[in-house]
């Protein structure tokens, strides 16, 4: 049996391999991916000149793993479970690291404006501001589902706590939850790949209805537990066909920025590779787009499931020196809070 | 049926999409239904919600989408056919003429840039412009003008594909945006001959998508995206299944397929409600505005192919003089002149 700390450990681990590895090979096309590295990427390597992240080296995670460990630190430091504070503590403290301020996504650029009391530029309000609909919420919610092992519903209240900030609508939201959800359920005994589905799913729906109950804006948009439903087809149809998977979820569900197509592409994915920790992350990776925030969203929740133990010795190693972490200590840290 | 029939069906087909979807643009099907259409999905012209920008506009006022695509024809009338000068000129026309105000303010991002490009204002440089592909503007602007090159090119899909690309990437340089145009010219151009059935109209726009995303790649920029040929399946899918159920089809479709600015959501799901309502001009009208989020688009889309492959006869008769005098736009005029230039 995976201990309960080798899981939290996990999840961090698979998410800041899946954001390290996926900054090379984000906004570009899956044939592009090929051409530009002779073939899929499955390690970690130089970021094309073209990325915009400056300073980074090979290990180096970005915005999508970063956010949630700047998230976590305050609450370990403080003991404290989520709420809107340590939430807008660590959303702060991270921004003001400037390596993770300049790939900050639209949406948090907006609220982190707000909270600083800057002045804003903005267009008219309208009800649903559709553009507002963004993964920034998903790729940060896999934190919440470590501190809440097991309890899918906990995971997803902090879901909606933590999201809300910057996030308020109710796609985002019910997306985060869907991530959230699914990262708490790998941590039951002897669950397997198609309960985390299923728990996404169930993320998805109770975190929509839960947004709008606590006020989040509505928002058109697809909807998320439908579209991992879709999602989770495509893969599980195409399971031992890595590249076949791999492309009919690039095609038909999309891997873009919007939330409604890499929340659900997380699952296709998982459905696809059958919750292998690594095949999983490699598929998010070369799937094209926005690769770094389905990799980080997916190594969340398949690095629970599998455990630390999935991922060899040189990951860890490298992740930890790349970006000054000590992965292990924090996930001891979380799991003697809990 | 005349030629003329189609063109003035697809010009008043794509004027009742854009201006009955305009109100309902932003918002989700349930929203649409409680809150504008109070308990009934929305099937005429309404008055804007409170929450729009616009106000005070008389019912029947249509958006940028409709009026670029009219000024587009305007131009290509004069020109004697489809011109990329002509295509620049509709745009440097609907920005910089003080009549035209209230569809620019409203203009989308893509093809704001786009003009400010063509007027030689140069554009502040991002760290975007280093990529080799470029997210960000893969919008429907390219696909709901696009259907003018169909009326030019009645049967010669290939044509109407070039057209398209001509005609688009002024504004819409991007691999994406011009899939979804050459996918709606396509449909359209076949739409407009006789003897085509629903599913041949389909099928012309799944080529499209298939031919401009592939003649597109040797010219413009590339953009990571789902595949708008791939998803028109699905939407047609949908539109099949839920072909008796308005409720079903229209959530489903924003559900599944989603009807958003970007042009591989917006453009999918025009083929899943011409599938459903059969071709019907009105009804494939109402399923697009009552799916919400860029309904005036998709309603400006699925008018203009239903419009064509239906004819004007079909549409009812109040539209077309309420439309022409609200918009002073002299739409019969315009279609008899593209008539005579295809003739």
């Amino acid at each position: 049996m995976i201990t309960r700390k080798e899981k939290i450990f996990g999840g961090l681990l698979g998410a800041a391999i899946g954001d390290s590895m996926g900054a090379a090979t984000e906004f570009m096309t899956l044939d592009q991916i090929k051409e530009w590295f002779g073939g899929n990427v499955t390690t970690y390597v130089d970021l094309p000149d073209h990325m915009f992240l400056k300073g980074a080296v090979k290990g180096m995670v970005t915005d999508d793993f970063s956010i949630g460990y700047y998230t976590a630190l305050p609450m370990i430091e403080k003991k404290q479970k989520m709420n809107d504070a340590v939430a807008i503590e660590g959303l702060l403290n991270w921004n003001s690291d400037p390596l993770y301020s300049q790939c900050a996504g639209p949406t948090t650029r907006i609220t982190i404006a707000r909270l600083r009391g800057e002045e804003i530029q903005e267009k008219q309000e309208r009800l649903c501001m559709n553009q507002r609909v963004t993964n920034g919420g998903g790729m940060k919610a896999g934190i919440v589902g470590l501190f809440n092992p097991g309890d899918v519903d906990a995971a997803i209240e902090d879901a909606l706590t933590m999201c809300r900030i910057t996030h308020d609508n109710t796609i985002a939201l019910s997306a985060g939850c869907a991530i959230a959800a699914a990262t708490a359920k790998a941590f039951e005994d002897g669950v397997s790949y198609l309960e985390l589905i299923e728990a996404g799913i169930y993320g998805a729906e109770k975190g929509f209805t839960r947004a709008a109950e606590l006020g989040a804006k509505p928002a058109a948009g697809c909807n998320i537990a439908k579209k991992i439903g879709l999602a989770a087809e495509i893969g599980l149809r195409c399971q031992g066909d890595f590249e076949g998977a791999m492309r009919r979820i690039a095609d038909i569900i999309g891997c873009g920025l919007y939330a409604y197509e890499s929340i659900p592409a997380v699952f296709g994915v998982i459905a696809a590779c059958k919750g292998h920790a690594l095949d999983t992350i490699y598929m998010a990776v070369n799937g094209g787009d926005d690769t770094d925030t389905v990799a980080c969203m997916a190594g969340y929740i398949v690095g629970a499931f599998n455990g630390a133990d999935a991922f060899p010795e040189a990951h860890l190693k490298l992740i930890n020196s790349a970006n000054g972490y000590d992965l292990e200590k924090m996930a001891a840290d979380i799991d003697a809070m809990i | 049926m005349t030629q003329y029939d189609r063109i003035l069906g697809a010009m008043v087909g794509a004027a009742i999409g854009n201006a009955m979807g305009a109100p309902l643009e932003t918002r989700p099907p349930y929203l649409i239904k409680e809150e504008l259409g109070k308990g009934e999905f929305v099937r005429d012209y309404i008055e804007m919600p409170y929450d729009s920008p616009l106000q005070n506009l008389p019912l029947g006022t249509v958006s940028y989408d409709f009026a670029i695509a009219y000024l587009s024809l305007v131009e290509f009338v004069k020109a004697g056919g489809v011109t990329k000068k002509a295509a620049i000129d509709a745009l440097l026309e609907l920005k910089n003429n003080d009549r035209y105000a209230i569809y620019s303010a409203r203009v989308d991002r893509a093809s704001a840039v786009g003009i400010e490009k063509l007027e030689g204002i140069v554009q502040e440089r991002t760290p975007y412009d280093d990529l080799p592909v470029d997210n960000r503007y893969l919008t429907n602007g390219a696909a709901m003008k696009s259907w003018v090159c169909g009326l030019f090119n009645p049967g010669n899909m290939e044509k109407a594909i070039d057209d398209s690309i001509l005609m688009c990437r002024p504004a819409h340089d991007n691999v994406i945006a011009l899939s979804g145009a050459a996918s709606i010219a396509a449909a359209t151009s076949v739409a407009m001959t006789d003897g085509a059935s629903l599913s041949d109209v389909i099928e012309a726009g799944i080529t499209g998508a298939r031919k401009g995303y592939e003649k597109a790649m040797y010219v413009a920029r590339k953009a990571a995206g789902a595949s708008i040929e791939e998803r028109i399946k699905l939407a047609v899918e949908i539109g099949v299944k839920y072909s008796n159920d308005f409720e079903k089809c229209v959530t489903e479709m924003t559900d599944l397929i989603g009807t958003g600015i970007n042009a591989n959501e917006a453009v999918p799901s025009v083929f899943g409600f011409l599938a459903a309502a059969g071709g019907d001009v009105m009804k494939s009208i109402y399923l697009a505005i009552n799916a919400g989020n860029d309904s005036d688009t998709t309603g400006t889309m699925a008018g203009a192919i239903a419009g064509a492959f239906k004819g004007a006869g079909s549409i009812p008769e109040k539209h077309l003089p309420l439309l022409s005098s609200v918009n002073n736009m002299d739409i019969e005029r315009v279609a008899r002149e593209i008539s005579e230039i295809i003739a």
